[in-house]
């Protein structure tokens, strides 16, 4: 029985992973990729750890999957928002890029 | 179909699924216009990575491998750190 | 001594943070989980992410620890994500997925930010 409810968190984990892989891919701004990267992926690899824990019931198991989880919850907003300022600081510098880069530049500037 | 056998067959789909996922994240890389874009591309291969890895800790019963996904989730918080420090050198050098 | 030690831990103030933090923990694994299901929601929806902006929000919150903490977690919250925050710890630059959500956003922030100030 623990067998195919494992089997359905897989397969709707690794569907939550091509939609985050889509939405890199289809978002315009640098800002609104970087809401995918946190929350999406953090969702599919959530989902994945419970799937582990589920099938295999051990105690190290868990306590590493905790340290993984924990690793992805407290460190990847640091390491968006170190992304963001660098790009927030380069905007403001007025470094020479490339057009596309300059177009999402002033868009943000607009808004 | 037996529990056992339902099990392996989501596994190896759920890692087909995720193969095919990391196709849009490298075309990203190829395509970002600056060097955050590519960053945040970087961010997504890797968690499709782990996701791929803790895929065949179910399919072969080996959680021995859980160790690698705890190695390769620091780098991924670390690399961003490490880049943005680099494109902080190299703009304060120029100017 | 021993006595005090104990009766100074385990004093109503204490028992009642631990009660706020256990809760402050559950609400935001609870967000987790809604947040990427909305934003997992907006890519399949087709949205290309023209609508977001950067918004200033400003905090009531005092103490560098609650900062950080609030910092990381507006991260984690749906559609919005922590830019920038300036020196006197204030006013925080928060990008939002969905500028038309504003009133949400403030909802939510306004929740955590009184359970942090409670726990803490």
């Amino acid at each position: 029985m623990i067998e195919y409810i494992t089997g359905g968190l897989l397969i709707i984990s690794a569907l939550v992973v091509l939609i985050a892989s889509l939405g890199i891919i289809r978002f315009k701004d640098l800002y609104a990729r970087m809401h995918v990267v946190t929350k999406v992926s953090s969702f599919g690899l959530l989902l994945l750890l419970l799937a582990l824990n589920l099938l295999t019931l051990k105690w190290w198991v868990l306590l590493e999957s905790l340290i993984i989880f924990h690793i992805l919850i407290f460190l990847s907003p640091i390491s968006a928002h170190v992304t963001a300022k660098v790009n927030l600081w380069l905007d403001k510098n007025d470094l020479p890029a490339d057009p596309e880069a300059e177009e999402s530049s002033t868009e943000n500037q607009a808004k | 179909m037996e529990p056992a056998i339902f099990l392996e067959n989501a596994a190896v789909g759920a890692i087909w699924i995720m193969t095919i996922s990391l196709v849009f994240p490298l075309l990203r890389l190829f395509k970002g216009p600056s060097l955050p874009d590519r960053v945040v591309a970087l961010d997504q291969i890797s968690v499709i990575i782990v996701s791929i890895i803790i895929c065949d800790i179910i399919y072969s019963r080996n959680e021995i491998e859980l160790d690698v996904v705890l190695i390769i989730s620091f780098l991924l918080a670390i690399s961003p750190m490490i880049i943005a420090r680099f494109l902080y050198k190299q703009k304060s050098d120029n100017d | 001594m021993f006595w005090d030690l104990l009766k100074k831990t385990f004093s109503w103030q204490f028992i009642r943070r631990q009660y706020y933090l256990a809760l402050l923990f559950f609400y935001f694994c609870y967000k987790i989980v809604e947040s990427g299901w909305a934003v997992a929601w907006q890519i399949l929806k087709g949205s290309r992410g023209e609508n977001g902006g950067i918004f200033a929000y400003h905090t009531q919150v005092n103490k560098p620890w609650q900062l950080i903490i609030l910092f990381n977690m507006l991260s984690m919250t749906p559609g919005s994500l922590s830019v920038d925050v300036d020196e006197e710890g204030q006013v925080i630059q928060v990008h939002l997925l969905n500028l038309d959500d504003r009133d949400d956003f403030m909802a939510v922030t306004q929740k955590i930010e009184s359970l942090l100030i409670k726990a803490l």
